[in-house]
């Protein structure tokens, strides 16, 4: 075992000369929750980073190259499941947690496609975020009880079972990051900015979003990309 | 729930104005008959007595660690029942709350609190950042309205102010002047009937020329609609007003292929 330590057992006391403590980066858009978390987990882990988008987050992560990545599925800029799939290639070693309020199965299940190790809903207890974390750094997979109860397949599911229809097969993910800002009600110049290509690549991408999905306009864009949880509500 | 006296007392005194910044002292716009408050609240000076209140408990885990130790945290509880029977229980100086909360609404249990006693004082904490919201949490008798993006830093200040009895308003919420009648008018919903009819259509993809001419206004009077219910909402684009009138149920979101996510979004009540 990596981390030779059990952060349920020894609690918020790490004594100074225990092994290192594993690095979590956390990312959530709520500032009130992001902080008061990151203060909870600085009792068990090495807390390297708190951050608010997950572009931020992904950028962090490829520099800290943490043991375990704490995050929202709703997130600005690239959401949590866009994010993960992203983070395989900056940060392969790096586990994912998703902590969320979305408890629909369609999600978890989708979580653990992207590459996620551990799902837990924001109704769970403090402790069910330390439970999570320890299972995914011992190589388990973690899925709140209350979920896991009602839905047994998705702690045993094979991740990667074909589930077709999905919007990640139906856009590449450069598609599903320009829909998501799009969605968000930026601009094609901010667009291009933040994704460092032209403004004709991001006019581009739109229309064969808009070709692909079957849809007109940014409106109903938005509406599509809301109802896949691509966006939260505004 | 309606039918209760304190419930009728309680929307008697709303909150008349939130246009102006900050430090607008509670009493100045609360009907006589309701409040006999005074800025010497119990526990003003003390360190403040507070209850919590969210259904994700991780949430209030996270604003229990912000808050601690420079108030008191007596209680924290997942849904507006819990809320109401702790506060009989506990006699707090303050109760954060979110807005939806299940069993009881948020803003119906700040209703039945001001009723019940006067002297509390209920803050909202939430993520919805639309302004009817807003409007809707004064005019129900808050005393504070904080979002979840605002930092520690700004919820301990907000919690201090309504201790002394004022108001607080996260300052990205604050109502621009500009548009007429969106500060003075009372209740939720804020938008009128053409207001509504303009926000549907967008969302639905229409572009100005279209909405005026079904309509039968000019394309100016249209974009003037458009521009006065963004800054009533607080919203900026035509993507945010489609996800807002998604929301209030105006539209339907485009059929998905998963089925039922919609549904396990939190939601709150239309407004009107």
């Amino acid at each position: 075992m990596e981390h030779g330590f059990g952060l349920g057992s020894c609690g918020l006391e790490v004594p100074t000369d225990t092994p290192p403590r594993p690095r979590a980066l956390l990312c959530d858009d709520h500032t009130l929750v992001r902080e008061g978390l990151r203060q909870l987990l600085a009792g068990s882990l090495d807390v390297v980073g708190a951050l608010e988008d997950g572009r931020a987050l992904l950028q962090a992560a490829e520099q800290l190259r943490p043991d375990v990545v704490l995050m929202d599925i709703t997130l600005p800029q690239l959401n949590g499941l866009d994010a993960t799939r992203q983070l395989a290639r900056v940060s392969p070693n790096s586990k994912v947690v998703f902590v969320t309020i979305h408890s629909d199965p369609a999600y978890v299940r989708e979580a653990f496609r992207a590459g996620a190790s551990g799902y837990v809903v924001k109704t769970a207890a403090y402790a069910d975020l330390l439970a999570a974390v320890t299972a995914v750094l011992d190589g388990r997979r973690y899925v709140s009880p209350e979920l896991a109860a009602a839905h047994t397949d998705l702690v045993v599911g094979d991740p990667k079972a074909a589930e077709p229809g999905k919007l990640s097969d139906t856009l590449t993910s450069r598609q599903r990051e320009v829909l998501q800002l799009v969605a968000e009600g930026r601009t094609a110049r901010e667009i291009a900015g933040i994704l460092n290509i032209s403004r004709k690549t991001v006019e581009f991408h739109k229309s064969t979003i808009m070709r692909l999905l079957g849809l007109r306009t940014t409106a109903e864009l938005t509406r599509y990309a809301l109802e896949h949880g691509i966006v939260g509500p505004a | 729930m309606s039918d209760q006296p304190e419930l009728e007392a309680a929307r008697a005194a709303k909150h008349a104005g939130l246009g102006a910044p900050t430090a607008v002292r509670h009493e100045d716009g609360m009907s006589a008959t309701a409040i006999s408050a005074s800025n010497s609240a119990p526990g003003a000076s003390a360190r403040p007595r507070l209850i919590l209140a969210d259904p994700q408990a991780l949430v209030t885990e996270a604003l229990r660690t912000v808050l601690s130790p420079e108030f008191e945290v007596l209680d924290a509880v997942a849904d507006g029942e819990a809320l109401l029977a702790s506060v009989s229980q506990q006699q707090p100086d303050l109760v954060l709350l979110e807005l939806s909360l299940p069993h009881v609404d948020g803003l119906d249990v700040v209703r039945v609190l001001r009723a019940r006693a006067p002297e509390l004082r209920c803050l909202f904490v939430t993520q919805h950042a639309a302004l009817h919201h807003v409007r809707a949490a004064f005019a129900a008798g808050a005393s504070g309205y904080v979002l979840k993006e605002a930092t520690p830093a700004e919820l301990r200040e907000a919690v201090w102010r309504i201790s002394r009895g004022d108001v607080y308003v996260s300052p990205k919420l604050r109502v621009d002047e500009a548009c007429p009648g969106s500060v003075t008018r009372e209740g939720s919903g804020a938008l009128t009937m053409r207001q509504r009819e303009v926000l549907r259509r967008v969302a639905e993809g229409r572009t100005g020329k279209q909405i005026a001419s079904e309509l039968g206004i000019s394309l100016k009077t249209v974009e003037s609609h458009k521009a006065c219910i963004s800054r009533q909402l607080g919203l900026r684009s035509t993507a945010a007003l489609t996800r807002h009138a998604i929301e209030l149920g105006l539209v339907r979101a485009v059929e998905g292929m998963r089925g039922g996510v919609e549904s396990e979004r939190p939601s709150l009540r239309a407004p009107d």
